[in-house]
């Protein structure tokens, strides 16, 4: 397997590819299924994985085997995804400590400033407030008529988020999640140092909507378990019962085109979902980059 | 702005026509129905549909099973997407009567939403056409789904 550099220098002009070099060169590629058995030996921590057209269930595999970043080869937005693996395995700090500059410059310049009108940035501390929050990010999307074609699939990823964020994430040091187990009627409240927020941003291309919550709670294993058996079948039954019904991570996945979970241990985790302002079929393609980086 | 979600019954000897409104979730309170021969499902005006409420829909839709024939019309494309991946969203009782299409024009970046009407867009099973959809500039508008997922819930 060789570096996206040497694989992939093409992709970018001789001048920016210069720059990026000293980066490129630290990520190896490998391609699936072709190097299924290097990639599954590679070190994650330094491998991005090429599919074409490869549906959910060979990523959810992939990321079984540790794979953090899993990148479609056929899609137009394919070397931006590359550079943003490359960022997010080398520099996860940058990102998780403000991800929208990543987001809007497409991970070309992510210090550049995000002009304040392409941009929104909506904390909460609680259940009571997402309709609230939910109707200013209804008025964010209706920006643009490429926004508004997508408000049902971003309101409906937003939503699973919000909830996520308030419900699941908040944990006690013994390891209980004392909201988890409630019905999502009921009134939560989480403490101000640990509120969260969500946000979203866009570009000519794309719109991301994200949550970011201050647990950094998310577990791997657990998620993949509950990823497999979501994809396993066309179908899936609702989860009985008072708390989640299991399905906030399948509209997540499904609505976007773009899947980014990151969490540092302990302190934060990000979840957001990029849509391309091409209509709902370019995000519901099953063809999806989905980065999965837990520190 | 906030809708709020209702549910308004309208009861005649034979039938009772529900309308559907505002955001189906944690907060709708989706109450007991008077059953009659025929249920009309109006959801023209449901809002959202997140994960609870998709669990809240599917428990909901259980009290009809056995007795009565169930008709949905105007089916948003929210809830259609889901009818074809999750299970027990449409029970046998259920028969959809209309549901909406979304077209897409990748020139002016326009959304519109047309309603397929059975036996005239659709039957059991298939779709039989759908209309030229133009954009505010004349050019044809694409259906903006994948038919095989989208429409998967006519093939059961």
């Amino acid at each position: 397997m060789k570096s996206i550099f040497k694989e992939y220098q093409h992709l970018w002009p001789p001048t920016n590819s210069a720059a990026m070099q000293e980066l490129l060169n630290k990520i190896v590629v490998g391609h699936f299924p072709r190097d299924k058995v290097s990639i599954k030996n590679a070190d994650k921590n330094s491998l991005v994985v090429v599919l074409k057209k490869s549906p959910l269930k060979h990523i959810i595999t992939l990321l079984e085997q540790g794979v953090e970043h899993c990148v479609q080869e056929e899609r137009e937005d394919f070397a931006e995804e590359l550079f943003a693996s490359t960022l997010m395995a080398l520099r996860p700090d940058i990102f998780m400590s403000n991800p929208i500059p990543f987001f809007f410059n497409g991970f070309k310049a992510f210090n550049a400033p995000v002009p304040k009108e392409q941009n929104i940035v909506l904390p909460f501390s609680s259940n009571a407030g997402k309709a609230t929050v939910l109707d200013r990010l209804t008025g964010f999307l209706d920006y643009s008529l490429e926004m508004a074609s997508l408000k049902s699939l971003c309101l409906q990823v937003a939503d699973e988020m919000y909830t996520n964020a308030v419900f699941n994430a908040p944990v006690r040091a013994s390891g209980v999640r004392p909201f988890a187990h409630l019905p999502r009627s009921s009134s939560v409240q989480l403490p101000r140092a640990r509120s969260c927020k969500l946000f979203a941003c866009f570009s000519s291309h794309r719109v991301i909507i994200g949550c970011e919550d201050n647990y950094g709670s998310l577990m791997r294993g657990p998620l993949l378990l509950h990823l497999h058996n979501t994809f396993k079948d066309s179908s899936v039954s609702v989860r009985s019962g008072k708390a989640g019904a299991g399905l906030g991570f399948k509209h997540m996945i499904e609505n976007s085109a773009n899947f980014y979970v990151l969490c540092e241990r302990g302190k934060r985790t990000l979840v957001a979902c990029g849509f391309r302002l091409r209509g709902l079929k370019a995000n519901i393609t099953t063809s999806k980059h989905v980065h999965f980086s837990f520190r | 702005m906030e809708v709020e979600f209702k549910i308004e019954q309208h009861v005649t000897p034979t039938a009772n026509r529900i309308d559907v409104q505002g955001p189906l979730d944690e907060n709708a309170n989706l109450p007991g129905v008077t059953l009659r021969p025929e249920i009309h499902l109006n959801l023209d005006k449901v809002t959202a549909f997140n994960a609870i409420g998709t669990r809240s829909w599917s428990l909901w839709v259980a009290q009809f099973q056995g007795s009565t024939k169930v008709l949905l019309t105007h089916c948003p494309f929210i809830m259609v997407k889901n009818f074809g991946s999750v299970r027990d969203l449409i029970t046998p009782e259920m028969e959809v009567i209309s549901f909406y299409v979304p077209f897409y024009s990748p020139q002016t970046g326009e959304s519109h939403n047309f309603l397929a009407v059975k036996g005239v867009n659709f039957s059991d099973g298939s779709i039989l056409t759908l209309p030229d959809v133009k954009d505010s500039e004349g050019r044809l508008m694409e259906p903006d789904i994948f038919p095989e997922t989208y429409l998967s819930f006519l093939k059961r």
